[in-house]
């Protein structure tokens, strides 16, 4: 198979088993293919939704494209997301939430700089917990595979205690942070949507990480030190910190991704409030063969498919979790490119 | 099966490069059949094709008459055709045992009873080596060993041999070669690549050669009726006309007929040649003032830890501007000196100096890179992945000396535009290179699409052109054909010439050979310099 038609098939595939499944198990399954199609572009609410939840699959895509390309793979995205969103809550809420601005007044607290700090904290929370990985790596060998994804199955626990209890918002029923103060929140683009100005930061940010990695001599030996780590460490590049650069970017993606899910969709940190984003971002990245630039399409499309299945099955009154189905067939067939693709013989 | 035979088979790598063009060859059992060729010129391609590793672009692959297909080296194992690779990718951390039976069909390992048929086939063969070994610490010919007896195991009817006796010792190329010939009197087909022709005329039944993708001669060595007219294209089935296959009827395929058989005489004229060569050099894209020359000093160097080949007190000097040898033969530690003078394994004992530039052992970082910036090149012998990446493109691969460096941000916030890499010039450079090794190939190739000999030529013009001042190659001759050999030996010595030290290490006692090439030559046993 061609490797370009892996990333098609993927698709090609996802789109197919969810019409089998909408087939066999709605009771209408006329009513809910249509609604896979046509709903997500039926009204500004869902398109709006849909290209807000890109943008956040393009900066976690990112992410996981620049491990990829400097050698790595960073398992832990979902706790870097959730981590690095309870921090921006933390921050944005308190003496800066509704409360404060009551209390104090509204300006009380310099705007802009609380921003940048939660910003700063945010990129800081998930670049800490991708490091730790990336410098077990490079110092002792130990698979980063494995550390990513156990300190992350360690860290959700944590962080759905901290929410539950000691930062959770008690004059609500949600299982939440306090809601983060309004000079904080992100502006809707598309009312009624949560399209928001992340999605053009993320393609942004994407954008340019592409040309440092393409145009620039530190680009080059990134991605060499990924695909040829031998012969990157005899041709003299610092192998060993491509390994902790890719694992940290990889992670300070992930918490930007955290960042902007706060102040842009969600404005509250709410318990399992990054489920699944972090394999969705993976599974983009694989689908983008790590491309940058291929990732914001490649994002587009996803996101678009996660929205359409769950039109449909909500439409079908399904109990079936679409984007776990979704997730694991383009995650199936995109892996198929790391096994042997042979004909038997004739 | 009797007959193996390839029928006007050609191989496209992309629209305009043909490895392959309507190549008509046929093997038969009971015959040692040598394929010849320069770098380049296909023969690698053939023997992937014949062992299942690529797929012809056109013609096909017949046994016994019927056209078969090989998806897989599995595939064309499973009708009886094996293939030994000079280099061969074992799993480093198998053993030998291990490694023979991977692939094996079957449930059940049944180890002792595989042991002692592998114990047998390796006395059949006359072969040497320890089964129960870590094959991370194998020599390299002791690879080529296991390899081949995994080959064996699997009782094939046709043997493809890639440049099987560069690894080995001169004592045991005979006795190896011995029991080719015993295997062919057993039934077996032995397809053999080398760049040897004294050796393929001794040992050979039929020789072909390759020029440029295309089959240029094919005829019997031993009988009466041998062919030898290099015009003339023999196909499979027809009759050749009488004549005797000697080294001077071959050597019209390969370039310069003078530098068939070196002697110090050719070599002493060469340098006179290349004095001129080297005065002229002023298009080098990488030219610089000429350097002062430094002078590589070690003293008492000794790595022996772990279970790898130690060396022991090892003390010499690589003089500013001339050419050290090391000669070792395999297992004798030179593998692990390449390591320790590369900086990619750290010395247990001893100093390298370079120059005024202290002790290098007393270093925090011991690694390759702080070798490269005190002006050391490498040419290593692992060429597949220390000197290339068979997935880099070759615009990648020969671009890497000028990447070190320069810092995208200086400081948090301060963005360099130095960084921006010139691909304007990149792109020269590049093609300069292709130009100077006459190797029409698109730069946006992948490595691995290059022939050994074409890759290793790149890989010395990429060091060379980086002008180090101290230059370190192992191996360098592996996988150049003689016209290769004998303009590397002319390029070192114009860059002697120009106050470069350089050191050869090399398993190959009879590489480079002239007895004015080399400046100083130390010969290493058993860890020991003697």
């Amino acid at each position: 198979m061609k490797r370009f038609l892996i990333p098609i098939v993927a698709f090609a595939s996802g789109l197919i088993a969810v019409s089998l499944i909408l087939a066999f198990s709605a009771g209408n399954p006329g009513v809910a293919i249509q609604s896979f199609f046509t709903r997500p572009f039926s009204s500004w609410w869902y398109i709006g939704n849909t290209l807000n939840m890109a943008g956040l699959l393009i900066l976690a895509a990112t992410g996981s494209s620049l491990a990829l390309r400097g050698g790595t793979f960073n398992l832990g995205g979902e706790a870097q997301i959730y981590a690095s969103a309870l921090v921006t809550a933390i921050v944005l809420s308190g003496p800066a939430g509704p409360a404060g601005e009551a209390a104090l007044g509204h300006g009380a607290l310099p705007t802009l700089a609380i921003f940048a700090t939660a910003l700063a904290a945010a990129a800081f929370t998930g670049a800490l917990l991708a490091f730790i990985p990336g410098i077990l790596k490079a110092g002792i060998y130990c698979s980063e595979l494995l550390s990513s994804f156990l300190l992350s199955a360690a860290i959700v626990p944590v962080v759905d205690y901290l929410i539950a209890g000691p930062f959770r918002d008690r004059t609500g029923n949600l299982i939440a942070t306090e809601a983060i103060g309004k000079a904080f929140r992100l502006s809707p683009l598309l009312r009624p949507s949560v399209f928001n100005v992340s999605f053009f930061i993320a393609i942004g940010l994407a954008i340019l990480a592409a040309i440092i990695l393409k145009k620039t001599r530190e680009g080059y030996r990134f991605t060499v030190s990924g695909t040829a780590p031998n012969f990157a460490l005899f041709a003299g590049f610092p192998v060993g910190s491509v390994t902790v650069t890719s694992m940290t970017l990889s992670g300070l993606f992930h918490g930007l991704t955290g960042f902007f899910a706060i102040t842009g969709t969600w404005y509250m940190c709410h318990q399992s409030l990054s489920a699944g984003m972090g394999w969705s971002a993976l599974a983009v990245a694989l689908i983008a063969r790590s491309n940058l630039i291929a990732v914001i399409p490649a994002a587009i499309l996803y996101a678009w498919l996660d929205t359409a299945s769950d039109m449909a099955f909500l439409s079908s009154n399904s109990g079936f979790d679409s984007t776990s189905i979704v997730q694991a067939i383009i995650l199936l067939v995109v892996s198929a490119r790391f096994l042997p693709l042979r004909r038997a013989p004739k | 099966m009797t007959t193996v035979e390839l029928d006007h088979v050609t191989k496209l790598f992309e629209p305009s490069f043909t490895a392959l063009g309507e190549v008509s060859l046929s093997f038969a059992r009971d015959e040692i059949h040598t394929v010849l060729g320069e770098n380049g010129a296909g023969k690698s391609t053939l023997m992937n094709i014949l062992s299942g590793l690529t797929r012809p672009t056109e013609g096909c692959v017949k046994i016994d008459g019927a056209p078969v297909e090989f998806p897989s080296p599995e595939d064309a194992l499973s009708l009886g055709i094996a293939m030994v690779h000079q280099r061969p990718l074992l799993s480093d951390d198998l053993s030998v045992f291990e490694n023979i039976m991977l692939g094996s069909p079957g449930i059940f390992l049944r180890r002792r009873r595989r042991r002692a048929e592998i114990a047998a086939l390796a006395s059949l063969w006359d072969i040497r080596v320890n089964l129960s070994s870590h094959t991370r610490n194998l020599a390299p010919s002791d690879r080529l060993r296991t390899a081949l007896l995994a080959a064996l195991y699997r009782k094939p009817s046709f043997l493809i041999l890639d440049e099987p006796t560069s690894v080995l010792a001169p004592e045991d190329r005979e006795r190896f070669m011995k029991s080719l010939v015993k295997a062919r009197n057993g039934g077996m087909g032995i397809i053999m690549i080398t760049h040897k022709l004294a050796e393929a005329i001794d040992w050979s039944d039929r020789i072909s050669v390759l020029r440029r993708g295309k089959l240029v001669f094919s005829a019997p060595v031993k009988s009466p009726s041998a062919n030898s007219s290099p015009a003339k294209k023999i196909t499979p089935g027809s009759v050749p006309s009488p004549a005797k296959v000697t080294a001077e009827s071959l050597s019209v395929f390969f370039g310069n007929a003078t530098t068939i058989a070196s002697t110090p005489a050719t070599v002493s004229a060469c340098r006179t040649e290349d004095r001129a060569i080297a005065a002229g050099e002023a298009n080098n894209p990488y030219d610089r003032e000429t350097a002062t020359a430094l002078a590589l000093t070690v003293s008492g160097l000794t790595s022996a830890r772990d279970d790898r080949l130690p060396i022991y007190d090892i003390s010499f000097t690589a003089d500013e501007g001339r050419i050290t040898g090391i000669f070792g033969l395999p297992g004798s530690g030179i593998e692990t000196l390449e390591n320790v003078l590369s900086g990619m394994r750290k010395p247990d004992a001893g100093s390298i100096g370079i120059g005024g530039n202290g002790c290098l052992t007393n270093r925090g970082k011991y690694t390759t890179s702080l070798f490269r910036s005190l002006g050391i090149g490498f040419v290593p012998s692992d060429r597949a992945f220390r000197g290339s990446n068979p997935a880099l493109t070759i615009h990648d691969m020969l671009i890497a000396n000028r990447m070190r460096g320069e810092k995208t941000f200086h400081r948090l916030g301060a963005f360099s535009f130095g960084a921006f890499r010139e691909s304007a010039e990149e792109k020269r450079f590049v093609k300069t290179i292709l130009e100077r090794e006459g190797i029409d190939a698109d730069p946006k190739r992948e490595v691995k699409t290059l022939s050994g000999g074409q890759l290793q030529r790149l890989i010395l013009e990429r060091e060379l052109s980086a002008r180090p001042r101290i230059l370190i190659l192992a191996e360098p001759e592996w996988g150049l054909d003689i016209s290769g050999a004998e303009h590397l030996r002319r390029r070192l010595i114009a860059a002697s010439k120009e106050n470069m030290t350089i050191l050869i290490l090399t398993d190959s006692p009879d590489a480079m050979k002239g007895s004015d090439f080399y400046d100083k030559i130390l010969y290493l046993d058993e860890g020991r310099l003697r």
